[in-house]
């Protein structure tokens, strides 16, 4: 492609207002099933608003949290979504470490993954906070910002910061096509890298948000940063997978085989490990069962007659199990269909397992030997759903304008519409 | 004791962090902005508080770095909402640790009968939403020391047979895991070894809550429930004076009493005498003759937070 | 032994003062200061009689104890021990009603007998030193030749306010816990002088050991939610015992 580029295109610079104002009318332009699609979320986040609006006005008390269990359904979704923002890495490193040009053609739509996935994971935590109106508390020098002390103001600077990168590398990539032109290898690349360790990070932090809580026994394991990494590259790769196929089928941005093949390897050697720290799990605390161990027992056996969650996280490693057996036998992992439910049950099971099946159990017993179960209410579900709603939109939104551009339909004025870039490159 | 005094901030001498005076600036800028917003809209407004204090309440800075005058205003604030909301007067004052002062407690395990007297004295002497209680009295039984094995809700005639009574509150920890957990420095231990929250710098994140061990710490899930008749009047800023919704509260041995020298609640509506509580940097005081001289335990000493809250047993 | 120690605290909770010297009561120092009359032996327990029974006391539980006058001046304690640090005692409201003994014995003549008490004399109901081997009797500690005060066992009379150097002639332990802070209650400040209840305060002399009593309301359950069902006690849903049964249980 790049010798289809002349020299002096990729120094053009760059039309803001016209490539916002294109973007845009990318965004507004579209068939009657992008409209349906579009007004379903924009109801999701209506509706969500609505039970925020009334958790602002009433307090927390609208949730079914309790002082007992003090994090429930947002911070479950929060853990679930900051794993699928980091699987983007799995998408960059391939492409710009191992140089696979056919995964370049679609990082960007991991990025954009990756980028809808921060902000939801941020609002998780922002509709979980008491006191949104503070949250200039933790801005450095006018708040107060106790920073390293606090595993919480470090997810602060690692979720920024990674909304930050994934925003400054996706808009360049989009801007130099956008322009007709190749980008700079050594412009992104240092982003590139950057991002690769930060994404690591994002999940490694808030597994450590939650293993340094001495306190709570079910977190306070080591293994918690490679298992949330391990189940993160099962699920963000399978939400790919889907993602990328539903692309294909509506728009003209070709998506090659091999990478959904190469995503579908990853979540398979992810769900082996996930499925073997599990097991190493299971092992340690029911080995010699400890008193610290209340929590696995409550989560996978109940304690005391208390069981909410022991049919939920058996549903999930059965799904996972079978993700797994899938994904490992190649004939059944190259049918389509099979692989796509796999994705389904892979993306279902781990939301489950790190999500409520993590969180809720940290809490249950209490630190004190107090049960208390929680499940989530309406209010809960609905102002989630407002918050997938969100990300969901700015996915459609930045992949809406994004696909001309990737596919050379949609250009900077005077510059050629270029052959399909995807297939070029 | 801790290196995050507040005691700068009374010191006149002191230069301001050149941060410090950036932020000021900032905030003054804004602040007067709110005044004169304020001015012109001084009639109750915004939920039965004024422009101005609404202003004033956003923009309040962190206790810490106050100075005498801005906690003068803020106090002086603080009783208005008081009166606004509840109609009650109230007294909030912000008498400081004394110097030479480390609290600690003691409670003597085989004098506690379960009454939950404590409990109840605490939840009128602090203010507290009635449906959150700081002490947490766990029923044991003979031959465990299982706190999963305890009964919470225990109810009836006490002591029942064969079983003992575990008080639990905050533990006011040496080494506090939810100071450390807080993300905007909302909490922190004082000179005299109290941890003590503020209420208007708290965002509600409830990390400290996940980070505590000992289920000391309270959420504001709504607006307290708070019968105006029950209001406690003596209020301290770091203790009892009543909360907003959507903060973290927690026990902290009654500063509003105990800094001008008298007993907690708790351990004033003790009908057994169960609890002793005393300066730990005072030889003589009575817990330390406890500490020196009787087979003690703390709760989960082994995660190195080094409660300044023991158990004893009587010989 | 145990069956007849149940038998003489039946005993004595009809009111009888304890004379009879043919009983032997448990020996090794049972410390009754702290003893539970309901909860110490399956016996007690089957009986629950015994502690409902007593003369009835004019006050809810527990027991008759001296009302702490706070207005009065507090008192310096007499020194129980070389290296007792200072501490102050609050003083007794007066009882106005049975003393001095004078008030009555001014006309009534007073038999010094050990016997079973009568009126209006029986609402003591001494429950306390069955490890006296019955010895006890009320000139044990009280003054038969003075306004009806206190005297030790050496003969040294004593006002109420001093009833700690009395008690602690036998519970050593427990006098020198109350002296150096272990042991009773303090009241006022935390610092500066120590003042501190009379043993009196807390334990009915006559009675010393406590009686239980309702609980007050336990955890209350967050606002907006309801009170899930293990918070209601076991009895009341009839659910199994959700406690490991103890070892020594198990081991049967």
């Amino acid at each position: 492609m790049s010798e289809a580029m002349p020299e002096q295109q990729t120094r053009a610079p760059l039309p803001f207002g016209r490539f916002l104002l294109d973007g845009l009318r990318q965004m507004l332009r579209g068939n009657a099933a992008y409209w349906a699609w579009v007004t379903l979320l924009l109801a999701l986040i209506g509706i969500g608003g609505w039970y925020y609006y009334l958790q602002l006005s009433q307090g927390l008390v609208t949730t079914n949290m309790t002082n007992q269990v003090s994090w429930g359904f947002y911070i479950a979704n929060f853990t679930f979504l900051v794993g699928v923002a980091a699987a983007a890495v799995m998408l960059a490193i391939p492409a710009y470490i191992f140089h696979r040009d056919d995964i370049k053609t679609v990082v960007l739509m991991g990025d954009t993954m990756a980028i809808s996935a921060v902000i939801m994971a941020i609002l998780f935590v922002v509709v979980d906070l008491g006191r949104p109106d503070r949250i200039w508390h933790l801005l450095p020098g006018i708040g107060r910002f106790n920073f390293p002390e606090s595993m919480l103001a470090w997810d602060v600077v690692v979720l920024n910061g990674y909304l930050l990168l994934n925003l400054v590398i996706s808009f360049y990539i989009i801007s130099c096509h956008y322009r007709g032109c190749e980008p700079k290898l050594r412009f992104y690349f240092p982003f590139v890298v950057v991002a690769i360790f930060w994404a690591i990070s994002i999940h490694t932090v808030t597994a450590f948000l939650f293993s340094a809580n001495h306190g709570r026994e079910y977190w306070h394991h080591a293994i918690l940063a490679p298992r949330f990494i391990a189940s993160a590259f099962c699920s963000g790769p399978a939400l790919m997978i889907l993602g990328l196929q539903i692309i294909r089928r509506i728009s003209n941005y070709p998506i090659p085989w091999s990478v959904i093949n190469h995503l579908a390897i990853v979540m398979t050697v992810s769900l082996q490990i996930t499925l073997f720290f599990v097991a190493a799990e299971l092992f340690t605390e029911f080995y010699n069962e400890s008193e610290g161990a209340m929590s696995g027992h409550y989560l996978f056996l109940g304690l005391n007659g208390h069981d909410a969650l022991v049919p939920w996280i058996w549903s999930a490693l059965a799904m996972l199990g079978v993700a797994t057996l899938i994904g490992t036998i190649h004939p059944l992992r190259r049918k389509v269909m099979l692989l796509n439910i796999a994705c389904v049950l892979t993306v279902i099971g781990v939301w489950i397992e790190k999500g409520m099946g993590f969180v809720i159990p940290g809490f249950v017993p209490s630190t004190i030997g107090e049960i208390h179960e929680y499940a989530p209410n309406l209010h809960e579900v609905m102002v989630s759903l407002g918050i997938w709603g969100i990300g969901l939109l700015i996915f459609t939104l930045m992949a809406k304008a994004a696909i001309p551009i990737e596919c050379g339909e949609l250009r900077a004025p005077g510059v050629k519409a270029g052959k399909n870039i995807c297939a070029t490159d | 004791m801790s290196d995050k005094s507040n005691d700068q901030r009374r010191d006149p001498g002191a230069d301001p962090q050149p941060t410090d005076l950036a932020r000021r600036r900032f905030l003054q800028r804004l602040g007067v902005t709110a005044l004169a917003a304020g001015a012109t809209a001084s009639a109750p407004a915004w939920g039965g508080s004024t422009l101005g204090d609404a202003f004033a309440d956003f923009f309040q800075d962190h206790y810490q770095r106050m100075d005498a005058d801005e906690v003068k205003e803020t106090l002086a604030r603080i009783e208005r909402k008081a009166k606004r909301r509840y109609g009650v007067d109230i007294d909030c004052k912000d008498t400081p640790a004394i110097p030479g002062v480390v609290f600690g407690y003691a409670i003597n395990i085989s004098k506690c009968r379960g009454y939950r007297d404590c409990v109840h004295a605490c939840v009128e002497e602090n203010n507290l939403s009635r449906d959150t209680q700081y002490i947490r009295v766990v029923e044991m039984h003979h031959g465990s020391l299982n706190l999963h094995e305890g009964d919470h809700y225990y109810q009836g005639t006490v002591p029942e047979p064969g079983k003992y009574y575990l008080p639990m509150q905050c533990m006011q920890c040496d080494n506090p895991p939810c100071v450390k957990a807080c993300p905007v420095e909302a909490t922190w231990m004082e000179q005299d070894g109290v941890v003590v929250v503020d209420y208007d710098w708290c965002i509600g994140c409830r990390y400290c809550m996940a980070a505590c061990p000992y289920q000391a710490r309270h959420f504001n899930w709504g607006d307290p429930d708070l019968p105006p008749g029950e209001i406690n009047p003596d209020t301290h800023f770091l203790g009892n004076r009543p909360r907003p919704k959507g903060v973290v509260e927690k026990c902290h041995f009654c500063l509003q009493r105990t800094r001008e020298g008298r007993m907690p609640a708790c351990q004033e509506a003790c009908p057994t005498g169960a609890r002793i509580f005393g300066n730990l940097l005072d030889p003589n005081s009575e817990i330390r003759y406890v500490l020196e001289n009787r087979a003690v335990f703390r709760l989960k000493e082994e995660l190195g937070t080094e409660p300044k809250f023991w158990y004893f047993r009587d010989v | 032994m145990k069956l007849k120690f149940a038998a003489i605290s039946i005993h004595l909770a009809l009111g009888v003062c304890l004379v009879s010297s043919g009983v032997q009561a448990q020996e090794g120092g049972l410390d009754l200061s702290g003893w539970d009359w309901s909860a110490t032996s399956d016996e007690a327990a089957a009986e629950p009689a015994a502690p409902a029974e007593p003369a009835k006391p004019k006050k809810p539980r527990p027991g008759e104890t001296a009302i702490p006058d706070f207005e009065a001046e507090p008192q310096a304690a007499i020194a129980l021990f070389p290296d007792m640090p200072n501490l102050k005692v609050i003083p007794s409201q007066k009882d106005e009603e049975m003393l001095p003994c004078g008030n009555c014995h001014q006309w009534a003549e007073s038999d010094p007998t050990p016997r079973l008490l009568k009126e209006p004399h029986n609402n003591f109901a001494l429950q306390h030193g069955l490890h006296g081997k019955g010895q006890f009797w009320c000139f044990t500690c009280h003054d038969l030749e003075g306004d009806g005060g206190l005297r030790t066992l050496e003969g040294e009379t004593l006002g109420f306010d001093q009833a700690y150097v009395l008690c602690s002639q036998c519970h050593v332990q427990e006098g020198r816990d109350w002296a150096f802070g272990a042991h009773g209650k303090r009241i006022g400040s935390w610092r500066g002088e120590r003042q501190v209840l009379n043993c009196t305060a807390c334990h009915y002399q006559h009675r010393p050991g406590w009686l239980p009593r309702k609980a007050l309301a336990g955890p209350a359950m967050r606002m907006g939610l309801e009170r899930p069902e293990h918070w209601v006690p076991l009895e009341q849903r009839g659910g199994r015992d959700p406690l490991p049964t103890p070892i020594w249980e198990r081991a049967r």
